[in-house]
C-alpha cells in the first residue's frame, strides 16, 4: 500500500474539509489561491515578562507547502476567519512550525 | 485629619500620570487609562495604551525620632502598536516612556514637600519589552523610589 498517495488524500480532504479560502500573496509574486486551515486560536497574556498585560488572541493558519512553499514574513494572506465569513486581510507575523506538507503561520490582522 | 504622607504622594504621583494626553501636549494618550494598585488584564476591545501602578514593600531606613523609609514605586505601561507600525514597535514604547518620565519627573522632585529625604524621588531601572510574534503588545516599567520620613504614629 502506498502510504504517500495515502497521507496526500488525507491532507487534501482535510484542506477541503476544515479550510477556508484564501489568497497568498508573498512579496513581488503572483497571488495564489489555496485554501488554509486556522488552528485553534489561543489567549496570551502579553507581553509575557509584565504584570500588567494585554490578553490577546494568537491565531495560526496552516497553508499547504506544495501550493506555498514559501511564506516569509510579511506575506499578505486574504481570507475569512471562518468559513462562509467576511474576508479580512492578515500579515505574517512569524512561524510557529513547518512540517512535511504544511506551514503553520502566525498572523496578525494587517491595515484593511 | 489630614490623608497620610504615602496616600498623598500616591494621589499626587496617579494625577500626574491621569495628565499624560495629546490634548495636554504629551506625545501619547496613555494618561486616560492609569490604575493605582490593580493590574487588569485588558483586551482588544480596551484603550491601546495604559498604565499600572505597582506599590512595592517600603524598605525602612533610619529610625530615631521619626521613621525614615523609601517607597518602590513601579509604573508600568502597555500599548498595543497599530496595524503597520509593527515592525518598529520601539517608537511606541519610547513615546510612552519619555511621556512618563516628563509627566512623573518635571513638575518637581520633592512632590510639594511630601518626600522629604534628600533630593526626593529617585529613578531606579527602566525595563522594555518587545513585541513578540503574533501580539501586537509592548510594554515598559520605570521603577521609581520615593524616600520619605514621618513622625512615629504620624503618617
Amino acid at each position: 500500500m502506498d502510504l504517500g498517495a495515502l497521507r496526500a488524500r488525507v491532507r487534501d480532504a482535510n484542506f477541503a474539509t476544515h479550510g477556508v479560502p484564501v489568497l497568498v500573496t508573498v512579496l513581488d509574486e503572483d497571488p495564489v489561491e489555496t485554501n488554509g486551515i486556522w488552528l485553534t486560536a489561543t489567549t496570551e497574556d502579553m507581553p509575557s515578562l509584565m504584570e500588567f498585560q494585554r490578553r490577546e488572541v494568537r491565531r495560526i493558519l496552516a497553508l499547504r507547502r506544495d501550493e506555498v512553499p514559501s511564506v516569509p514574513k510579511g506575506t499578505i494572506i486574504v481570507g475569512p476567519e471562518s468559513a462562509g465569513g467576511e474576508d479580512r486581510r492578515w500579515v505574517v507575523d512569524g512561524i510557529d512550525r513547518q512540517e512535511a506538507d504544511h506551514t503553520r503561520v502566525i498572523v496578525l490582522l494587517a491595515v484593511e | 485629619m489630614a490623608d497620610a504622607r504615602r496616600q498623598q504622594f500616591l494621589e499626587m504621583l496617579l494625577a500626574r500620570l491621569e495628565a499624560i494626553t495629546q490634548a495636554n501636549g504629551f506625545t501619547t494618550d496613555a494618561g486616560e487609562h492609569v490604575y493605582l494598585g490593580f493590574a487588569p488584564a485588558v483586551g482588544p476591545d480596551d484603550a491601546p495604551q495604559a498604565i499600572a501602578v505597582i506599590v512595592g514593600d517600603d524598605e525602612p531606613g533610619y529610625q530615631g525620632e521619626n521613621v525614615s523609609y523609601r517607597l518602590p514605586i513601579e509604573v508600568q505601561a502597555i500599548a498595543a502598536v497599530p496595524a503597520g507600525q509593527q515592525d518598529q514597535p520601539w517608537l511606541t514604547v519610547e513615546a510612552m516612556l519619555r511621556d512618563i518620565k516628563r509627566a512623573v519627573e518635571k513638575p518637581d522632585r520633592k512632590f510639594g514637600g511630601l518626600l522629604n529625604v534628600g533630593r526626593g524621588l529617585e529613578r531606579g531601572p527602566t525595563r522594555t519589552l518587545p513585541r513578540e510574534a503574533g501580539s501586537t503588545a509592548v510594554g515598559l516599567s520605570v521603577t521609581y523610589f520615593a524616600p520619605m520620613s514621618e513622625a512615629w504614629g504620624e503618617p
